[in-house]
Formats: structure tokens, C-alpha cells, sequence
């Protein structure tokens, strides 16, 4: 089978300043990845390049076959990669439907004209894109919010209304980061399941960084690790959890037990 | 090249003129990151406050003409720009109290707005004070022109212009990295919520920056008139306007950045006017303006922040 | 078109309660000036006349600051850009022309040579964030002016004089509810939604496929033919143009505009126009009973008031409801 997105030896530096070193891993599709590690691991790093947010400084990223590296975000995401974030950023001046509506924008075919005339195109646009973002946000649970502004929105909610934004595009990789960070119990169960539910109904390959390691070892079929910067280990829930490097990593044992080069 | 030395030294003037007017921009923004557009009214209110001791001065103890070459007359100047500066002081100190401390909390865009009506309010109530019509500032420094050798000639307001600028930057740099106080602001500068947690007087030391950065224009108000000596309400528009421009060249916030800035403003200026012509010198400054921030989106000496995502 | 010159007849026979448009309707009549034939007196005639003008500067304007979050100090120049071009191009090449037909090579030279310095500044600027493209915008407006001062052609230092006055209060009227229709479009629809988008969060909106640059250069495009519009307006209907009217302090009260009424409301952009414009004329009667001219510093101390008690504007981020967004 064909990988969906790919690193191959992707290094990234910011001046002297070691971010990701020769990471390489393949992300099959429909498939759910966790990507876990300790903090300043370089994990948001490497979403941060999946995504254009940063070009690499050396070695390849691919999707769908293509070399995205050092492309325009905006020009990754119409290709099909939507990411959310750890600290979340939601357009909170709209209201929750404007918010993913927003996520069509690329979509769109009506033009400037047709908006300033109001034009039949642009009115019908206008009604199957709201009508979109309702599917959307009632896959998510959020549709009795359709018309709050997402900023009244309760925390638990905006992070999941932005796995509603992002699946707005209708990407075929969906990049998660700490979906979970400050959810309690209930919430975090409710995500799970979801998160779950759109990678089988949807068939979207998800990549998710998380801390809470029990969502993590539940519901992702493959594990990266990463620990300063470069990948240390991969494999299965229990293989990941045996893994001596991992638990180094994890435990802070010495160091240069730890790092596998 | 008699001629090219002539225009640097004029243009060394203008720009030591404008370096003061700038380092009070830059100052400010440093700690509030507040774009003052009062600031120019307030050069224009030390050239009023000037304008008007020398009058009380000539009331009291009447218009010797004999004193004005003698070393006199560079006392009485610098009295006078010393009494300005303690004037706009005040005025900075009373403009931050009551009309920018209030707004503390609010978005940057308030404070802007807040600073372009205190402008428009010095501009209109100087109007009401001291009348739409220009007034001349008198004569208190008379022009001794000192030739040097190759025909270049020196003037003797340009000499006192220039010292004056440069005893005061040099005071000011003493105060900004040799004083506690300095300190303190390079630390509001730093990070304003930072500096109030490990203990400065935030209210304190922006106060002391709005007075000083006002005694700056104040200064910079009664040698521009000593120069130009044709004074009016809306006369610190332009010049503010201008060193706002070098402020912003320099990269704005930067002390050393609204010197280099204002220099090289005040140089370009006179080259253009005395090379190529005089009608498009107004917009030459913010033609370099716009091609030194196309070039470095900061300023010259400005440093770039880096979003994290 | 039937209805625009249907809608002009009616608001310029309500403003002037002159019915000889119908007589002559080959001619357009209503088309001329009509500061003298008003039932209103002259001096409230400029009053609504420059209040209609700035509705459309303002509005216009809240396409970039309030909309997308473009800070800009240089709105006054597309406005002189789209006056002088248009009067240029009238007087030169149409100086005997139909009115109806002046009138329509007014607004569409001046929109298109203003969103043409609206593109370029939009490419140049677009690099650069926040205060620095403030101050870029605000220096090609004064590069603007300067040049106009500059240019024989357009009248130099003497200004521009002997424009056709053919815009009358019932036209600047109708067009400035035109311009708030078509801006509440775009609020609305989905190029809206983008620069909503990119104000709040550029980064966002980069990784959900918009992409920010488009967006910014499409609002600085609009946002510049409608001050150009604007600029049209004031030209064609005081007959003089002078490069004092256009200069930065101009800019600076389109701003207080926008944010005295609310920054980011389309509401709050038309009242701020509106009080701006009303409050010096207001304010005359105080100059009545103190017997000096105190209005513009009473001016300069309510805007800062306003700034200091209503922090968020007049109406914050509220619309009224003709202009409420579903977004």
C-alpha cells in the first residue's frame, strides 16, 4: 500500500537550535497514529512542518506522492492535511457555523462579483455551505450551538469545534495536537469516541500528539515516540509500552542510555 | 564638494532637530507601545512656551538688541530652552496622567485614537490661545556666520543646535543604561507585566519616560524656531510627522535606531533639497520610509518577533 | 439603472422638494447642483452633504481595520487618488458631456485608479504587520498628496478648480446606502467570513486553506475604490479640489471614525462617520453661548472621552439590526 504522508530524514534547525533531527516515518491511510513524547520532544514541530507552518531544513516530506515541503500552508491544507492546536485558535468573533463555514473558503466558486450582486450562484453557495457546516458540526455534538459565538463557547467544545473546522476542507490526514489537553474524564471519553468515529466513518488518516496516555494506547493502531527532537522508537500500543528507550525517555534515566542514534 | 559639505552640515542640523523630536517616538513606544502623535504638538507648545518667556523676559527687563551676539545671547538661548523644556514636561507629564493612564488595559488601537485627539486638542486649543496666525519668534541668538576654509560656511544657530542636541543625547543616554531608572524602563520595554511583577513602579517610570521624551520635543521646539523662527498651532505636524518617520527608520523602540534614523532623514532631506528640488522634499522622507521597511520590515536596527504556533 | 435613477429622483425631490425633475427627465435634472435650489438651507446642505462622504470613508475603511484587521493610516490618499483622477478625466475628456454619463466615468475612474494604488499598496504593504503597515499606507498617502501638489496638471498648489458639480446630497445619499449594501454583502458572504477569519487568526485561517495574502489584497482592493468612490463624491459635488483636504489628519479621523463607533461593526462605522461629522456643527451652538471658536477642542476632548468610558467604541461589536450578520 501507498503511504498517505511521509518524512524521510526531515531535519529542522532553528539556527543552532536542533527542532527535529533525521525523522523519518510513513503514515498509511485510514489508519490512526498517535505521536507521543516528552515536552520539547519536537512533536508540534513536526506537524508544524506537515503543515508549511515551517519549511525543513534538510530531507523530504511527502503527500499523496507529492513534496509539500516548504509549501504555502494554505496550499498543503487544499491538498487535503487539516491540523488543529494545542492552544486552540478559533475565530471567536463567529459564530460556531461561520467558523467551519470559513473551512469552505477554498471550496468556494462563487466570485467577488457574485457576492456584491448577490447573485443566484453566491445565495446558493452561501445555503449548501451552512448546510455543510450543520452536517459537520452535528457529527461533532454541536449543532444546538450553531448560532453562539465560539468564544461563549465552554472549553471542551471549542476544541471540539475545531475538529469540525478542520475537517471543513475535507482533508484526507487530519493532524490532532493534545485534542485532549484540559478536558475532563467525561470529555475526554466523548473525544475518544469521536475521534474513533471519524476516522472509520470518514475514512481520514489521524495523527494525534497527546500526553493522556491511556486515549493514546486506546484508540491509536501505530506509535511514533520521539525525545529530543529525533524519533526513538515505533510499533504497537504494547510494543511501545515495553520499549526501554521509552521508558528512558519517559523516566529521564540517563541519557545516553536513552538516545538511540 | 564645498557645496556637499554645506548641505551635511545643514542637513546634520536638521537631522539633530529631528533626532530629539524621534528619540521622545521611540521612547514612548518602547514602553507603551503607544505611537504619540501628540508628540509634535508638543514640539509646537515649547516653541509657544519659548516664544512667550522671551516676550515676558523683554516686558521686564526690555529688548537689548547689543546682547543677542555675545556670550549672553547663548544664555539667554539656553534658559530659554531650558524653561520650555521644563514646560512640556509638565504638559507630558499632565497628557499621560489624564488621558493615557486611564486607557492602561484598553487595546493599543484606543490609546492611538486617545493620542490623535489629545493632538487635535493641543492644536485647537493652541489655536485659541496663542491665535491661528503665525507669530515670529524673536531673535535671540543673532546669526554669526563663521566661514571655513573651502567656502563652507557655519552658522552660529546651527552650532548651538547641534551641541545643545548632543549634550542632551548624551544626558539621555546616561539616563536610559547608566541609571536605575533606565533600567526600570528597558524593562517596561522588555515586558510592561513582567517589570510590575518583580516590583518597578510602572506608573512611575512611564510618567518620568512622557516627561522626558516631552522635554526632548520641547528642546527640539525652540531650536527649530531659532532656525525657523515662523511659529504656529499646527507648526509640530510636519516636523512630528517626520521624526515619526525616523523613529520608525531606525526601527521604532530602538534608542540608537531613532538617532541613526534621524540623521539620515535629516541628511537625505537637505541633499534632495539642495541637489535635485525642493517641492518633493516633504515626501522624500516617507519614500525612504517605505523602501527601508520593504527591505527590512523592522526598521535598520529593529529586531523582528517570530509568531509561535 | 432604472432604479438608481428612479431612487436618485425621489431622495434629491425629498431633499429639495423640487419637482421639475420630472419635466425635463431627458436631462437628468437631478443631476445638478442643488445647493441653492434646496429647501434646506446651504449650510445644513454641506453638512449632510460631507456626512454622506464620510459614511462612505468610513465604511469603506471598516472593510480593512475592522473587518480584516489591516491597520491603515492612509485612507485619505485613495480618496484623493480617486477625486483627482476622476475630475481629471471628466474635465479633460468629457467637459460637455451628458451629466448621467459624467457622472458614471466619475465613479468608474475613480474607483478603478484608487483600487489600482489599493492593489499596488496592497502587494507592497502586505509583508509587513500591524503598525509598520500603518505607517507604509500612511506614507504613500502623503507620497500621494505631495505629487498632487506637485502636478500641474491636476492644479499644483492652487488646487483644482471648475469641477462640474453634478452630485448633488440626494446622489451622495444614495450612494452611500449603495456602499453600505454592498459592504454588508461582503461581510456576509464567504469573503467575509475569510477576512473575519484573518484578523482573528491569521495562522488559522493560512492552515484551513485561505490564503491570507488574497484576502488582504482583495480588502485593500474594495476598500480603496469605495474611498475612491468617496473621493468622487467630494470632488463632483464642491466643484474644488485641494490637497489640504486629503492629508494624514484626514486619515486619522476616518480611524477615529471606525473606532469611536465600534471597530469591527458596520453600524458602529456609519455612527462614528455620522457623530464625527455632526459633532463640530453640534457643538456650534456652545460656540454661541461662550463667544469663542471652542468646538474643536471640545471635539478633540469628547473623543477622548469616548475612548476612556466606552473603551469598545459607541456600540462595540453590536450591529443594528438592518445590518445584523448571520455570521
Amino acid at each position: 500500500m501507498a503511504f498517505i504522508a511521509e518524512l524521510k530524514e526531515m531535519s529542522l534547525y532553528f539556527g543552532g537550535l536542533k527542532a527535529n533531527h533525521q525523522v523519518s516515518l510513513q503514515l498509511f491511510p485510514g489508519k490512526l497514529y498517535g505521536l507521543i513524547g516528552p515536552n520539547g520532544a519536537g512533536k508540534t514541530t513536526i506537524f508544524n512542518v506537515l503543515t508549511g507552518v515551517y519549511a525543513p531544513s534538510s530531507g523530504e516530506v511527502r503527500f499523496l506522492g507529492k513534496s509539500v515541503a516548504g509549501l504555502a500552508p494554505y496550499k498543503i491544507a487544499r491538498l487535503g492535511i487539516g491540523r488543529t492546536f494545542q492552544n486552540i485558535r478559533l475565530f471567536k468573533q463567529l459564530t460556531v457555523e461561520a467558523n467551519v463555514m470559513t473551512a469552505f473558503f477554498s471550496q468556494g466558486e462563487s466570485n467577488l462579483l457574485d457576492n456584491l450582486f448577490a447573485s443566484q450562484r453566491f445565495k446558493r453557495e452561501e445555503e449548501s455551505s451552512r448546510k455543510r457546516a450543520h452536517e459537520l458540526l452535528k457529527f461533532m455534538g454541536l449543532l444546538n450551538h450553531a448560532k453562539d459565538l465560539a468564544g461563549s463557547l465552554p472549553y471542551g467544545k471549542q476544541r471540539k469545534l475545531e475538529i469540525a473546522r478542520a475537517l471543513g476542507p475535507a482533508p484526507k490526514l487530519l493532524l490532532l495536537d493534545e485534542p485532549a489537553a484540559g478536558l475532563n474524564p467525561t470529555e475526554t471519553r466523548e473525544l475518544t469516541a469521536l475521534i474513533g468515529k471519524l476516522q472509520q466513518e470518514k475514512n481520514i488518516t489521524v495523527l494525534l500528539i497527546e500526553h493522556d496516555m491511556r486515549l493514546v494506547m486506546d484508540i491509536c493502531e501505530f506509535i511514533f515516540v520521539l525525545d529530543n527532537g529525533e524519533l526513538i522508537a515505533k510499533g504497537k500500543a504494547q510494543e511501545i509500552q515495553q520499549n526501554p528507550q521509552v521508558i528512558a525517555a519517559y523516566l529521564g534515566v540517563d541519557e545516553s542510555e536513552g538516545e538511540g542514534e | 564638494m564645498s557645496e556637499f559639505i554645506q548641505h551635511t552640515i545643514n542637513g546634520l542640523s536638521l537631522g539633530s532637530i529631528y533626532a530629539l523630536v524621534a528619540l521622545g517616538y521611540t521612547m514612548v513606544f518602547g514602553v507603551l507601545q503607544l505611537i504619540n502623535f501628540a508628540h509634535g504638538d508638543l514640539f509646537m507648545m515649547g516653541a509657544f512656551i519659548g516664544f512667550y518667556f522671551i516676550r515676558l523676559i523683554h516686558f521686564f527687563f526690555g529688548h537689548d538688541s547689543s546682547s543677542l551676539s555675545s556670550p549672553s545671547g547663548v544664555l539667554f538661548s539656553m534658559t530659554v530652552i531650558v524653561v520650555s523644556m521644563l514646560g512640556t514636561a509638565l504638559l507630558g507629564m499632565v497628557m499621560e496622567r489624564l488621558a493615557y493612564r486611564p486607557l492602561r488595559k484598553s487595546p493599543r488601537i484606543n490609546l492611538l485614537i486617545t493620542a490623535i485627539g489629545v493632538s487635535l486638542f493641543l492644536e485647537y486649543g493652541g489655536q485659541l490661545l496663542f491665535g491661528a496666525s503665525p507669530e515670529f519668534f524673536p531673535t535671540i541668538l543673532s546669526k554669526q556666520a563663521i566661514a571655513l576654509p573651502g567656502g563652507v560656511i557655519l552658522d552660529s544657530t546651527q552650532v548651538l543646535i547641534f551641541s545643545t542636541a548632543v549634550v542632551l543625547m548624551l544626558l539621555l543616554h546616561f539616563l536610559v543604561f547608566k541609571t536605575q531608572f533606565g533600567r526600570s524602563m528597558r524593562a517596561i520595554s522588555h515586558s510592561l507585566e513582567h517589570a510590575s511583577l518583580i516590583g518597578i513602579n510602572v506608573n512611575k517610570v512611564i510618567m518620568i519616560t512622557f516627561m522626558i521624551s516631552s522635554a526632548l520635543a520641547g528642546a527640539a521646539g525652540v531650536m527649530y524656531s531659532i532656525s525657523y523662527p515662523k511659529i504656529d498651532p499646527l507648526m509640530g505636524l510636519l516636523p512630528g510627522l517626520k521624526a515619526f518617520v525616523a523613529a520608525v527608520l531606525g526601527g521604532i523602540g530602538n534608542i540608537k535606531g531613532a538617532l541613526l534614523g534621524a540623521t539620515l532623514l535629516g541628511l537625505a532631506e537637505t541633499y534632495v533639497a539642495g541637489y535635485i528640488s525642493s517641492s518633493y522634499r516633504d515626501a522624500l522622507a516617507f519614500l525612504v520610509l517605505i523602501v527601508v521597511l520593504l527591505l527590512r520590515p523592522s526598521g535598520i536596527l529593529g529586531s523582528k518577533k517570530i509568531e509561535k504556533v | 439603472m432604472l432604479a438608481f435613477i428612479a431612487i436618485g429622483c425621489i431622495l434629491n425631490m425629498l431633499f429639495t422638494m423640487s419637482f421639475d425633475v420630472l419635466n425635463d427627465f431627458h436631462q437628468i435634472s437631478f443631476l445638478k447642483p442643488m445647493r441653492e435650489q434646496s429647501l434646506i438651507s446651504p449650510y445644513y446642505y454641506s453638512v449632510l452633504l460631507l456626512l454622506g462622504i464620510n459614511i462612505i470613508l468610513s465604511t469603506s475603511l471598516a472593510l480593512l481595520n475592522g473587518f480584516t484587521g489591516l491597520f491603515t493610516m492612509g485612507h485619505a490618499g485613495f480618496m484623493a487618488i480617486g477625486a483627482y483622477t476622476a475630475a481629471y478625466v471628466v474635465k479633460s475628456y468629457l467637459p460637455t458631456a451628458a451629466p448621467m454619463l459624467q457622472l458614471f466615468t466619475a465613479l468608474a475612474v475613480g474607483s478603478l485608479s484608487a483600487s489600482l494604488f489599493g492593489l499596488c499598496i496592497g502587494f507592497a504593504g502586505l509583508r509587513l504587520s500591524g503598525d509598520y503597515l500603518g505607517m507604509v499606507t500612511l506614507g504613500f498617502s502623503e507620497i500621494i498628496r505631495v505629487s498632487l501638489l506637485n502636478i500641474e496638471a491636476v492644479g499644483g498648489a492652487r488646487g483644482m478648480t471648475d469641477i462640474p458639480q453634478f452630485i448633488n446630497l440626494g446622489m451622495v445619499t444614495l450612494i452611500a446606502l449603495i456602499v453600505i449594501i454592498l459592504v454588508k454583502r461582503i461581510r456576509d458572504g464567504r469573503f467575509g467570513r475569510a477576512m473575519f477569519a484573518v484578523k482573528e487568526n491569521e495562522m488559522a485561517a493560512n492552515l484551513i486553506g485561505i490564503n491570507p495574502l488574497e484576502v488582504k489584497v482583495r480588502a485593500f482592493v474594495l476598500s480603496s475604490a469605495l474611498a475612491g468612490v468617496a473621493g468622487v463624491c467630494f470632488a463632483f459635488s464642491e466643484g474644488y479640489l485641494s490637497t489640504q483636504t486629503f492629508t494624514f489628519v484626514k486619515s486619522f479621523e476616518i480611524i477615529a471614525m471606525n473606532v469611536i463607533g465600534g471597530l469591527g461593526s458596520l453600524s458602529g462605522a456609519i455612527l462614528g462617520g455620522a457623530m464625527l461629522s455632526l459633532l463640530p456643527e453640534v457643538l456650534r451652538k456652545v460656540q454661541d453661548f461662550t463667544g469663542v471658536d471652542i468646538r474643536m477642542v471640545l471635539y478633540a476632548l469628547t473623543m477622548i472621552l469616548i475612548m476612556i468610558l466606552r473603551p469598545k467604541g459607541l456600540l462595540g461589536q453590536k450591529e443594528w439590526k438592518w445590518l445584523s450578520s448571520p455570521n
